[in-house]
């Protein structure tokens, strides 16, 4: 192998790469890089046998060949260099790669590229196609309600469903649920329902960036393997197997009191309610009463500590429907979906204080989040 | 006093009381005395968790009517009949004591009926006396009933737990005998309730898939391997490393079929595991170790639950070797998705990472009211290895200040205080930071439960549904809400909030096993307490940062008792100035 290429363009793809690149892991080789000439470019593959990213460089290829070196090793080095022309060759013998960029040279121990696990090849089954800041919102509203606890596996994943031109994402970890609605950019011909890890789709939403392009999906047949085309890089996961629980009837379909916050309000009273909830409970309290006649009535946000006090912050409501209502949450929870709905206005819909409450942001029905409040005592 | 000889009736109940200990004593002698008859179908029904009766009902050889009565004997047995035969025995029971001692505390009838015999024969005692006998219409086998057990021995009758907790050990018990004799159909049945039944089709998996559930049978590999030179064989049922319990209750092992308990062979089934469970967690095992009769003596307990072995070090290598073999073959060929993570509590230490650093000894933090713990003999025996630490003996003596130097093996932290050196069991100190801080909330009635979206449901084991029912209020009081959902199903609706990122229903396992497991401590309201804290502790094996291990400190330096986990092991050990100095020819 003997080719060139700029050390920018190194660097950059090496980034891209790196996050599928494995920590510690069981198989060494799942810690290097894969270099490889294909056809006039220079193929990179990272894999932690989860997923695998790919993406291809520019370069001047004189002779064509593989080989694995040690991604962190390799990133750190060429990010050292200076913004210049790199040129890599394989020693006589093999083993080692030698780099050489102006003045700097190195030697790099790797291994062959035939140990390095394959990268699945999604070539043909259903594609699909997304815009990708309508991608990137919903795994961002969507993808952190997953599990994190690997013992039920289908809840670390989001469920997506593509039908006609829509698509829907949820998660659900057990305590709480995310479903979001969006429009495909081209509409699929069959309908399809995969689990994709929820780990996959953040590192998506990361090279997403603020990409205006759209995102290619394709599956093949068996839906063991899902692939994700985003300009030049190709993500490719495992599918979570199984069956993703029907979660409609978990969504209340009515309610008996709905307050309207203003979104920015809400979350700095329950910022400064989160600080007084870590160190005992994590309980943070909402009791909403309504104004007199015309009055937009008012929510009193609270937390306590046994052991660091008290705090409690007041906030209008834009607008209550229905009579008073207390309602008790996990302060991470509530946190969480007031963070990423950034702005607007959010209603929170209740019933009574132990059955759920629902957040939808106002102006949308594309979005729901319906979180199971903790037992306390008022 | 003179001394007399005891009555016959006293030293009978003396002699029972080795052999008969709890009901669940009663039922392994009959269902042993079942299967040596060469049964097809053993039926085990109880009331009142065995106390108020137990009857075991078979249809194997029965006893001829001329020979009933002398089975009620001592030491008369049809099972040996020479001294030699004692070196080689091929059945269950041998001894010639059980239904004597069983009679001797009971009220018992024995009705049986061999095939060839037209006419059944029944005999009936009450506390050892006979109280009738004679000819009665039976099917072929043999049925046996005991009833009001220890009605004579009030005392005896203090020892025993509740009927759940008791019928729990004799579901247990069936169930082990269920494993080991497939070609046996088992029924239990727990007052009105079927609790167990196999199918007795001698296919192994069918009494896996009765005891374990479905769930856990699939997660079971076949064990089997032999030692070439001595032909011990190893055959049975061992789980996949990513199937594991809190407590070693689920290892079962059998020699010859006979069910026996072994520490020797628990360390050699946990060996075969070594590197592939986490901390603390133990595999479920059905393994039957065959053995030829003459390499194994069973006469050197009453109730037989020891053995002894002729070549102690090959049955331990011969178990060992077949484990590890069928957990090695089963491994995964590296794949894409093929790596599991563990799942490791994650470190739910919410104060990580702030207050400041009160253990900077240079700091003049030395200066406080917190005296300096330099002559701690105790923490300074665990140098040496002496005894086990007892916590009951530990002054409520504060730490001194600590300075973090580092983390050893993902599981100690290294800390120097101006008296030496201290370690520090990271799992031990979380556990006892977190088991103070909710002692303090359940007292407090402060009851933190996060109701789960939608319930979940868990199977539960007999044992673990007595666990459940007898600490069901300290569950609430911790912020567990189920509900009984049929059978030995329950419904988790609610979980503590402080279980909020593992699994409901397998942190509610853990935290029944645990209870069931740990009787070390003061208070039953604790042993839940440091269940929830040994659960959610950070584990070994896991990198803190400096800014974490500092916190722990920090955190284990307020607790009440800082020197012991909420199980009694140190949290720490100390190693002084003096003796470092001492070890190093400095002094």
């Amino acid at each position: 192998m003997k080719l060139s290429c700029l050390q920018e363009n190194l660097s950059r793809g090496l980034s891209i790469v790196g996050r599928a690149v494995a920590g510690r892991s069981t198989l060494p080789i799942t810690q290097n890089v894969l270099l490889e000439t294909d056809r006039s470019m220079l193929k990179l593959s990272a894999t932690n046998l989860e997923i695998a990213i790919t993406t291809w460089i520019g370069s001047m290829i004189e002779e064509e060949g593989a080989f694995t070196v040690p991604a962190r090793l390799l990133t750190e080095f060429v990010n050292s260099l200076p913004s210049d022309r790199i040129d890599l060759e394989m020693e006589e013998g093999g083993g080692v790669l030698r780099f050489v960029c102006g003045r700097a040279e190195a030697r790099i121990h790797g291994a062959d590229a035939n140990d390095f696990p394959p990268i699945p090849q999604v070539e043909e089954g259903v594609a699909a196609r997304i815009g990708a800041q309508d991608f990137k919102l919903a795994i961002s509203r969507v993808a952190f309600a997953a599990a994190t606890e690997e013992s039920r596996p289908v809840l670390t994943g989001v469920e997506a469903k593509l039908s006609g031109d829509r698509f829907t994402l949820a998660a659900a970890d057990g305590f709480r649920l995310a479903v979001q609605h969006g429009a495909l950019a081209e509409p699929v011909e069959s309908d399809i329902g995969v689990i994709v890890p929820a780990r996959t789709l953040n590192e998506l939403s990361r090279l997403l960036g603020d990409q205006n392009d759209t995102v290619d999906i394709m599956m093949v047949p068996a839906r063991s393997q899902v692939m994700f085309k985003i300009g030049g890089v190709e993500v490719v996961s495992q599918l979570v197997q199984g069956a993703f629980p029907n979660y409609d009837q978990l969504i209340p379909q009515k309610y008996d009191s709905r307050s309207v916050f203003d979104l920015q309000k809400l979350l700095r009273a329950t910022r400064s309610a989160a600080i007084f909830a870590r160190d005992g409970s994590n309980i943070i309290r909402l009791q909403m009463t309504p104004g007199e006649e015309e009055a937009p009535g008012k929510a009193v946000i609270s937390a306590r500590s046994e052991e660091v006090g008290e705090n409690q912050g007041e906030v209008d409501t834009e607008a209550i429907e229905g009579g008073e209502s207390k309602i008790a949450f996990n302060s991470r929870y509530l946190q969480e979906v007031l963070a990423v709905l950034e702005r607007g206005q959010v209603a929170l819909e209740t019933t009574t204080s132990s059955s759920p409450g629902v957040f939808k942001p106002i102006g949308s029905d594309d979005y729901v989040h319906v979180v199971m409040p903790m037992f306390v005592q008022w | 006093m003179t001394i007399k000889l005891l009555s016959p009736e006293l030293a009978a109940q003396i002699a029972a009381g080795e052999v008969v200990e709890r009901p669940v004593s009663v039922v392994k002698e009959l269902v042993e005395n079942s299967i040596d008859a060469g049964s097809s179908r053993i039926t085990v029904e109880i009331k009142g968790g065995g106390i108020e009766e137990i009857r075991v009902t078979d249809d194997g050889s029965g006893i001829p009517a001329a020979e009933a009565p002398l089975a009620f004997q001592h030491h008369a047995t049809s099972k040996l009949d020479a001294p030699e035969a004692l070196d080689a025995i091929a059945t269950l029971g041998f001894r010639g004591e059980a239904l004597p001692s069983i009679a001797a505390v009971s009220k018992m009838t024995l009705t049986t009926r061999p095939d060839a015999e037209d006419m059944g024969y029944f005999t009936e005692f009450a506390w050892g006396r006979p109280v009738g006998d004679g000819a009665r219409g039976s099917p072929p086998g043999t049925s046996v009933v005991v009833a009001d057990l220890f009605g004579n021995l009030p005392a005896r009758r203090k020892f025993l737990k509740s009927a759940a907790a008791e019928a729990g050990r004799i579901h247990d018990l069936v169930a082990r005998y269920a494993l080991a004799y497939p070609e046996i159909a088992f029924r239990l049945a727990v007052g009105e309730r079927q609790s167990l039944a196999t199918p007795g089709s001698g296919r192994d998996a069918d009494p896996l898939l009765a005891v374990y559930g479905a769930a856990v049978a699939a997660g079971m590999l076949a064990v089997s391997g032999a030692d070439p030179e001595t032909g011990y064989r190893v055959e049975g049922f061992a789980s996949a490393p990513s199937l594991h319990r809190a407590n070693r209750s689920y290892m079962t092992f059998f020699i010859n079929r006979r069910w026996i308990q072994n520490r020797m062979l628990t360390f050699a089934l946990e060996e075969a595991y070594h590197g592939l469970l986490p901390e603390k967690r133990y595999p479920i095992a059905a393994l039957n170790l065959v053995l030829p009769y003459g390499d194994v003596d069973v006469n050197s307990h009453p109730a037989k639950r020891e053995v002894r072995f002729h070549q102690e070090g090959k049955v331990y290598s011969t178990l060992q070797r077949a484990v590890r073999s069928a957990l090695v073959s089963a491994a995964p060929v590296p794949e894409l998705g093929a790596e599991r993570r563990g799942t490791w509590a994650p470190f739910s230490g919410a104060n990580v990472g702030r207050g400041f650093f009160r253990s900077q000894f240079d700091a003049g933090a030395s200066g406080d009211s917190r005296p300096a713990a330099g002559g701690d003999n105790r923490v300074d025996a665990g140098l040496d290895g002496a005894g086990p630490p007892d916590a009951a003996l530990t002054p409520q003596q504060a730490l001194p200040a600590l300075r973090v130097v580092g983390q050893v093996r993902l599981t100690y932290i290294v800390a120097e205080s101006p008296d030496g050196m201290y370690l520090v069991d990271q799992h031990a100190a979380h556990e006892r930071v977190l088991f103070d801080r909710i002692v303090r909330r359940a007292a407090q009635r402060e009851v933190q439960s996060q109701p789960l979206l939608s319930p979940v449901a868990v199977e539960l084991t007999p044992g673990q549904v007595a666990t459940l029912e007898a600490h069901r209020e300290f569950l609430q009081t911790y912020g567990y809400e189920l509900e009984h959902f049929g059978e030995n199903s329950y419904l988790v609706r609610a979980v503590p909030a402080i279980l909020v990122t593992q699994d409901p229903g397998k942190s509610l396992l853990d935290v029944l096993d645990l209870v069931a497991f740990d009787g070390l401590l003061r208070e039953r309201g604790d042993i839940l307490a440091a269940s929830v804290a040994c659960h959610s502790a950070i584990r070994a094996g896991q990198s803190m940062t400096e800014a974490e291990m500092r916190s722990l400190l920090e955190q284990l330096e307020v607790t009440d008792n800082p020197h012991t986990c909420p199980h009694g092991r140190p949290t720490l050990i100390h190693f002084s100035s003096y003796h470092m100095e001492r070890e190093f020819g400095r002094r």
